[in-house]
């Protein structure tokens, strides 16, 4: 899934709102009735797997791949 | 993240039915010894689907019983994952709940306008952000370590079993019913809180694992 909405940030500028379209609308065309979830709200959203604890969410130097605390690279390709 | 109060859910007439279900989810230990279950539970579940996708599944479909322990939740999953074809899940049930709020205009921003303030709460199913609105996870994330080489196949059942929960919220949601009858989940969901656990092979042939730990081989 990060794949694909890498795939639809291609080129753009580092914003979480397009990282939100894009990871939200690689899940609707990939899973059939696919779900985003909020996994954190606070102290940051973190939004992504439930399954996988996979997410992204917004950090000092741009939109970032975490689970749980860890912290597993930038998004933007 | 915050645990999902359901005591405090406020969402319309639907809001007795949301709360038995998270409830039940809340009350259902995993992959502990089965308990008594009315006998056709399963068959309730694919005769309420039968009544929203007429050809969901064969006319008869043969559910076979077994008592098994972790290496019988591997094996099942093992044999479910392996196939191709026919998809439960993603094949029958996901795009049955996805027409069904379709047809009833429900959607998470919607449901969240309507039913949430401003301010995050705990009885909070969504999250809203921009023109979006997110589920919030509906039970805690379960450590299955204690399940050895099976935990990979318990961590893929229950998360698929947190779906169906959130069909069965979405569904019911969708439907503003105070009533859980009709709601193809709630025999599921019953199902998984009883201790057994079904595996659809195909649209003719599902079995159901009553778990039982001590049955378990080596592990």
């Amino acid at each position: 899934m990060l794949a694909a909405t890498r795939r639809r940030i291609e080129g753009t500028r580092e914003d979480f709102a397009e990282a939100l379209r894009a990871l939200t609308d690689a899940v609707a065309s990939t899973i059939p009735h696919g779900r985003v979830y909020a996994i954190e709200r606070s102290p940051r959203i973190v939004l992504g797997s439930l399954v996988s604890g996979v997410g992204i969410a917004e950090a000092a130097d741009g939109v970032v791949v975490v689970r749980g605390s860890e912290r597993l690279g930038r998004l933007w390709p | 993240m915050d645990p999902i109060d359901p005591d405090a859910i406020a969402c319309g007439p639907a809001t007795p039915a949301v709360r038995a279900l998270l409830q039940l989810a809340a009350a259902t230990r995993w992959f502990e010894p089965s308990a008594p279950v009315e006998p056709s539970w399963l068959e309730a579940h694919l005769a309420a689907v039968r009544a929203h996708v007429p050809d969901a599944f064969a006319a008869r479909v043969e559910v076979t019983h077994e008592g098994g322990g972790w290496d019988a939740l591997e094996a099942l999953a093992a044999r479910v994952r392996g196939s191709r074809g026919f998809d439960w899940k993603f094949g029958v049930l996901k795009p049955m709940v996805r027409e069904h709020s379709r047809a009833r205009g429900w959607t998470p921003l919607a449901h969240a306008r309507a039913f949430q303030a401003a301010e995050p709460a705990p009885a909070d199913l969504f999250v809203p952000l921009n023109e979006h609105a997110f589920w919030r996870p509906l039970g805690p994330r379960v450590d299955f370590r204690h399940a050895g080489s099976a935990r990979e196949a318990a961590g893929w059942y229950h998360g698929f079993a947190h779906v169906d929960l959130t069909d069965a919220i979405e569904w019911q949601l969708a439907e503003g019913a105070e009533s859980l009858e009709g709601n193809p989940f709630w025999p599921l969901l019953r199902g998984y809180a009883a201790g057994q656990y079904p595996f659809v092979l195909d649209a003719a042939r599902a079995v159901v694992l009553r778990f039982e730990p001590r049955l378990t081989g080596s592990s």
